[in-house]
């Protein structure tokens, strides 16, 4: 008569085992990296435990936990086939669990707080860039336009004012047009500063052009501040 | 010293010992074709016709603010020169106007006038004289402030001097690149009270108009006449309707944008 292999004998007690008593009362499943987790089963009191990879049947390394009461595991994820042995049984009998523990899907690194960066230092005077075509300016517009000019021209170390047209040859003036937003009436106007590292220029404000000069004289304040 | 005092002056009865005028008139077949090379004012700002109801309020609201754009009145001396005179100062107050008195750059009549005048004493046309502002652009006056800032200044009066390689590209930094012509009463008060700067021509001189001002209820076109500050309304003259209406006036809508105008740039 052959022997009995290891798989045989653990069928041969996984058949038996159905007859057993439930004393095992819980059971749990906690991720522990991206691909493995740690399985957990306790019972009422301290007995035997032997657990088993499936489909391999292969043994798994297991630390009792809780005086016996219970047992913990890692592994890939997967089935488990715990056994708890009752004690005092004249014929271990073994409760059998199969217990599964799952996949831990990769977890992202945490987003690092949300941290304000700092407007570029900007130095020199504020300049307010008019685009504005001449042809095409009304009589309140004109108006606006002189006042303004002469609230910067009192204010020459603080405040430049420049008109251009949008059609100007001019790289620097079309870095301002190309930011006009689509279909918007001119005149259009800008309020910006040099970056104090000569790197450019900040762009403070843009809009329509007020009905009034102090309207924009307040939004270069503002801005500006 | 009132400003009517002033109005409808004839230059050639007026004219002072240590000035002198300059304004020839055209042939017609050549005035006609000078005309024909700038379009009409009306044309290019087809709504910009401003009522008549609104002249007073609004030329009252705005005349202190665009007479302070005349940084200095200049003065031809005792030469022709008044077209390229009247040029230049039109130039430069059209770009107080739009880059502020920061950017000022006093620029030179004479610079203008040595290009269009066949002589010192010769006169010049006045659609030379706008012209030669679109097509290159008047010199920097050699002042200490623009000889730091630019290669080649024009020194004052000297009508002789010889220019050196390169001087254009100094020019055109202060070229007219957008010019028209007015004619009329409405037209000529429209452009003046929207700011508008431009050249005219009459009895035998030439004025830049520079806004548009009232005598009692009386539209006066106000110009800066280049005998110094010393004549007229501390430099200034005015005509009446009668007069600007008949005339006709280079007016200038845009200048170049230079590169020293402390324009912030932004990224493309």
């Amino acid at each position: 008569m052959r022997p009995l292999g290891p798989l045989a004998f653990l069928a041969a007690v996984l058949l038996t085992a159905a007859a057993g008593g439930q004393t095992l009362k819980a059971s749990k499943e906690f991720p522990s990296s991206p691909d493995r987790a740690v399985g957990v089963v306790i019972a009422d009191k301290a007995g035997g435990w032997l657990v088993f990879a499936s489909p391999s049947m292969l043994p798994v390394t297991a630390e009792p936990i809780n005086q016996g009461a219970g047992i913990v595991w890692e592994g890939p994820a997967g089935a488990y086939l715990v056994l708890y042995f009752p004690p005092g049984q004249k014929y271990p009998q073994p409760e059998v669990t199969v217990k599964t523990l799952g996949v831990v899907a990769p977890v992202d690194p945490p987003k690092p707080p949300d941290v304000p960066i700092p407007p570029p230092q900007t130095t020199g005077p504020v300049a307010v860039v008019i685009i504005r075509d001449a042809a095409d300016l009304t009589v309140d517009e004109a108006e606006v336009l002189s006042k303004l000019r002469t609230w910067s021209d009192s204010r020459q170390a603080e405040v430049t004012h420049l008109e251009f047209s949008p059609a100007a040859e001019d790289a620097r003036v079309q870095a301002y047009v190309a930011k006009i937003p689509a279909g918007k009436p001119l005149p259009w106007v800008f309020i910006s500063r040099a970056k104090a590292d000569g790197s450019g220029a900040v762009l403070l404000w843009n809009g329509p052009l007020a009905k009034s000069a102090a309207e924009i004289e307040a939004k270069v304040a503002e801005v500006s501040k | 010293m009132s400003l009517s005092q002033w109005i409808d002056l004839d230059f050639e009865a007026v004219v002072p010992d240590d000035h002198g005028l300059g304004c020839n008139m055209q042939p017609e077949s050549e005035l006609l074709r000078a005309f024909d090379s700038l379009p009409w004012y009306d044309e290019v700002c087809a709504d910009e016709m401003v009522p008549r109801s609104q002249w007073r309020d609004l030329a009252l609201a705005i005349r202190a603010d665009l007479r302070a754009t005349i940084a200095e009145i200049f003065s031809q001396g005792r030469t022709s020169a008044c077209v390229g005179f009247g040029t230049a100062q039109a130039v430069e107050t059209h770009g107080n106007r739009v880059y502020g008195r920061k950017n000022r750059v006093a620029l030179s009549g004479m610079s203008v006038y040595d290009q269009i005048g066949s002589t010192l004493m010769s006169g010049a046309y006045i659609p030379d004289g706008m012209a030669f502002a679109q097509e290159i652009g008047p010199l920097p006056l050699d002042t200490p402030e623009n000889r730091r800032r630019y290669p080649v200044c024009f020194p004052g009066l000297d009508y002789r001097w010889s220019r050196p390689t390169g001087w254009k590209d100094t020019a055109r930094l202060f070229r007219v690149t957008r010019a028209a012509k007015a004619q009329g009463v409405e037209m000529i008060a429209s452009a003046l009270l929207k700011r508008r700067t431009g050249i005219v021509g009459r009895s035998r001189h030439c004025v830049p108009y520079v806004y548009l001002d009232f005598a009692g209820n009386s539209p006066v076109a106000a110009y800066a006449n280049s005998w110094s500050a010393d004549w007229g309304d501390a430099g200034f003259g005015y005509d009446s309707e009668r007069v600007f209406g008949s005339l006709v006036m280079y007016v200038i809508l845009e200048v170049a944008p230079r590169p020293d105008l402390g324009l912030p740039q932004l990224a493309a």
